[in-house]
């Protein structure tokens, strides 16, 4: 299965560095689309069929804990895989959104972190992954 | 508290936060400087602010040519390759000092604690202030790279008491004549 994913971060070249590792994870990737802020990534989640989220916390316009709530609140969004990446070093904070079904990755995050979680909380049955641990 | 290892400060902390985020985020290893201020000049200053239990800023100044090696390393990018954007290299600085951020708040205030980290601003005129009204500075690491230098500099609220957790669970003192 093609995981159509969606990246949401106010940093492009944070999009463009978990794009990266998530091809270098080898997951089988279809489309991906690119979000800067929670309120982008809720009207992406609109246009597009997406399997899983990947987003970040501290972001303008709506962050990234705003925008899992309003997925939450959308029941045909209710059980998206989401997963966190942030700096986000509260406990208290990650626990909140590891309740809403988050799952988190601390920056910075290895390939090998990615293809585990991602794997994971979708639920592939994805090969053994060997990254390219030049990046 | 271990009697025998002294408290880190918030320099040893920065120093260790910013080795860690440019070893891992951008593969360049950091040596330690020494302060000299006549080395200063730096070609871009980067800022963030935070907010919670105390307040403050942190600044990420780095030196001429350390922008593209920074940018071109974070995103893997080999030499011969593309260059990176001129948006993406101002995110890389700017993501580094996110991240820097990101971890050096737990390491000073603990893991329970929860702070809001604004996005960080790239400054017009590359100069980090040696003071702000209301804030204090708190630490600085300065490092030299393979492309360069970089430094880092914490300001907290003015008075701000900030209870360190230790690292480390207490460790019971040897007893004489114990085995």
């Amino acid at each position: 299965m093609a995981l159509n994913i969606l990246v949401v971060d106010d940093s492009s070249i944070t999009r463009a560095m978990i794009i990266k590792t998530l091809k270098i994870a080898g997951l089988p990737l279809g489309e991906i689309h690119q979000a800067a802020n929670g309120q982008e990534g809720l009207d992406k989640l609109q246009d597009n069929w997406i399997d899983l989220a990947l987003v970040d916390i501290n972001m303008p316009v709506m962050d990234g804990e705003e925008m899992i709530c309003k997925v939450r609140a959308r029941t045909e969004w209710e059980n998206l895989p989401i997963v966190v990446v942030s700096t986000e070093g509260s406990q208290t904070r990650i626990e909140r959104l590891q309740r809403k079904g988050a799952q988190f990755i601390h920056k910075p995050f290895s390939p090998e972190t990615i293809g585990e979680v991602v794997s994971d909380i979708t639920g592939l049955d994805n090969e053994p992954i060997e990254a390219d641990t030049d990046f | 508290m271990n009697p025998s290892k002294p408290t880190p400060t918030f320099s040893d902390t920065l120093w260790t936060v910013g080795e860690e985020t440019f070893e891992s985020l951008a593969f360049m290893l950091p040596m330690p400087e020494d302060e000299d201020p006549a080395a200063d000049g730096w070609a871009h200053v980067c800022r963030v602010e935070f907010t919670g239990p105390f307040g403050g800023t942190v600044f990420v100044a780095i030196s001429p040519g350390m922008l593209d090696p920074l940018a071109a390393n974070m995103l893997g990018i080999e030499s011969g390759d593309d260059t990176p954007e001129g948006v993406q290299k101002e995110d890389a600085i700017k993501e580094l000092l996110n991240v820097v951020c990101g971890n050096l708040l737990p390491a000073i205030a603990g893991s329970q604690e929860v702070f809001h980290i604004a996005s960080p601003t790239l400054l017009d005129e590359p100069v980090v202030p040696q003071k702000i009204d209301g804030l204090e500075q708190r630490g600085r690491a300065k490092m030299t790279l393979d492309s360069g230098r970089a430094m880092l500099v914490l300001f907290v609220d003015a008075g701000a008491v900030i209870r360190t957790p230790s690292p480390e669970p207490p460790t019971r003192p040897a007893e004489p004549g114990g085995y």
